[in-house]
Formats: structure tokens, sequence, C-alpha cells
């Protein structure tokens, strides 16, 4: 009953075996070998290569790569599901448990993309301002009483200013 | 050719395969994108589709010398880029060609006389199989290049073996 693919994979094995043989042949008999030590050497541009070839990455790429594996799985769990959907026997069951399969699988996705994870770049979003209590004027407004320290620095909040310091004392 | 390269005497079989061989390598010369001046400019205008040298298989432009045949040395060399163009030429796999390109890659141009920056000719680096004139050569000029290139190549002898050189007595 399964011949035919038995005779599918013979003309496959032959055909795979075929072009691999003939290159083999071509890369023995017919491939000119000629290596020296500046041929073999790496490239980069004509420069001598140097530092390390290993280089940082962008973390945004192995997220995107995650998801996709993610989402791509579902897709292949969804194939034979659709295949047998539409016999009659197993439709109902096969509707509910395909929807909550997608379901599950949806609330996903809206987390992931609330949490920004499929923008490449991230919004700034308003609220995120850290408060550390310096003011601007502290630096802008002119000392009262000439060498006094800021007024944040009396508020405890560690502003690195050195009150004996005439350069920073006087700047207005 | 590995094993067989060179070994055999003339007879119709080696003198067809060579044919053949010749045949294949000319009309698939892939260049290395190597625009170093204003050659550079006739040059990307000779891939582009009015002067088109992809009729002639040598469409595919390269980035890298690993995986091209031919480097078109379109420009000014200078002492700075000389090093690095021996050593991209030695990187570059067998069989390979050199066009100088240009009146600056044959002998200095322009820049012959008072270029103490320019090296007067890229043949005082890597050796040279056609010299284009030209400052900067028509498109025309570069695939008349290309084709004594090609017809260069349907002259190399691959199978069989090279006869010696015949100095005049």
């Amino acid at each position: 009953m399964y011949y035919d693919y038995l005779t599918l994979a013979v003309l496959l094995v032959f055909g795979v075996a075929f072009v691999y043989l003939n290159i083999l042949l071509g890369a023995v008999l017919f491939r000119p070998k000629n290596p020296s030590e500046l041929k073999l050497s790496t490239y980069e541009c004509g420069e001598e290569a140097f530092g390390s070839s290993w280089i940082r990455f962008d973390m945004r790429f192995y997220t995107v790569a995650l998801i996709f594996v993610l989402f791509d799985l579902e897709i292949a769990f969804l194939f034979p599901w659709a295949s047998v959907f539409k016999d009659p026997a197993v439709r109902d069951i096969a509707a509910t448990e395909g929807l909550v399969f997608i379901g599950i699988l949806f609330l996903g996705l809206v987390y992931v993309w609330a949490k920004g994870d499929l923008d490449w770049v991230k919004a700034f979003s308003e609220g995120r301002a850290i408060v550390t209590g310096v003011h601007p004027s502290d630096f802008t407004e002119a000392r009262r009483g000439g060498g006094a320290a800021p007024p944040s620095a009396e508020a405890g909040v560690g502003v690195a200013s050195d009150p004996g310091d005439p350069q920073i004392d006087q700047t207005t | 050719m590995g094993a067989l390269e060179n070994r055999f005497d003339h007879n119709v079989l080696t003198t067809s395969v060579d044919r053949l061989v010749n045949w294949a390598r000319r009309s698939s010369v892939w260049p290395m994108t190597f625009g170093l001046a204003c050659c550079a400019i006739e040059m990307m205008a000779v891939g582009c589709s009015h002067f088109d040298v992809d009729r002639f298989g040598a469409g595919a432009f390269r980035a890298t010398p690993r995986q091209s045949d031919l480097m078109i040395v379109a420009g000014t060399v200078t002492f700075k880029m000389a090093e690095l163009i021996r050593r991209l030429h030695e990187q570059m796999p067998d069989p390979k060609y050199v066009i100088a390109m240009g009146a600056c890659a044959t002998g200095g141009g322009p820049y012959y006389k008072y270029g103490y920056h320019v090296v007067k000719g890229v043949d005082r680096v890597i050796p040279v199989d056609v010299y284009i004139g030209g400052c900067p050569p028509r498109p025309e000029a570069l695939l008349d290049g290309l084709m004594a290139l090609q017809a260069k190549i349907d002259r190399e002898n691959v199978l069989r073996k090279n006869l010696p050189l015949v100095t005049a007595s």
C-alpha cells in the first residue's frame, strides 16, 4: 500500500547522492588547490584580523525569536486540528478544545503586547520619572550669604558639591 | 583543477574539455566590488541596466573576496590601500583575474608626477590581466576590457599542459 512512498524514498536518495557525488568529483579532480598562509587568513576587509570575533548582539533579537518559536509551534499544532475539523463526529469537541488552546495563547500574546516586547523601540511613558529632591533652582539662583551650601544638601540628598570650592559657589 | 591540472597532451578530448571549462569560467566571472575612486562610478554604471554587465554573466558583484573570481581595481591605489589590496587578492580563491581599470590603476594616472601617496599602478602590488585606459574609461571600455579578459580565459590550458615559452634566439 505504501510502495509509492518507497519509490519516492529511493528516488530521493539517488537524487541527493548524485548531486553530492558530482560535487565531490569536482572538488577532488577539478578544483584548483593552491593554499597559502595569506589565503587562509581570516577575512577582515583586507586588514589583519584583530580582536575577538564574538560581538554583543541586541537582546531584542532573542525576544523576537522566542516569541516567534512559541507562536510557530502553536501554528504547527493547529494544522492537524484543522485537518480533522470537518469530521462531524468530533466537530463540537474540536471546536471547544481548539478555541481554549487559542484562547490561552492569545492571553500570552496580550501580555507580550502590553509589556512592549513587540515594539522594536520601547515607547517612553511619562509616569516613570525618578524623584530625587533636587530642583533646578538649586543651581540657577544666586547664593545668599556666599559660600553657604545649597538647600538640597540640608535635605539630606547627596548632591556632590563642595561648599569650599569657590568656582561652584559663584555659579548663578 | 586539482589532480588533473595541466597534465595531458593536446588532443581532441582535452581540447574539448578545456573549451567547456573555459566557457563555463568566462561566462560566470563574478567581480568583487573594489571601487576606490571615480572609476567606481563608471563601474556602477556598467552594473546597472543601460550597460548591463549581467548579460556577460558578470552581474553578481560579491562583496567578499572569497566568492569572487575577478577583482576590478577601479580607482587610485594609495600606499595605505596597497597593503589591503594585496591581502584581499591573496584571499581570493583560484582561478582569479584582475582588471586594472582607469589611468590611476594602470600607471598612477594624473598623480604620476606629484602623487607622493599614490602607488604608480596597481601592478606594482598584484598581477594584472587586463589594463583599461581612460580617466575614467567609458562603461563601454570596461565592457571591452571584460571581453578581452574573456578572450584571455578562452586561451587558458586547464587539462592540457602549458606549452613552454619560446624565446627568440
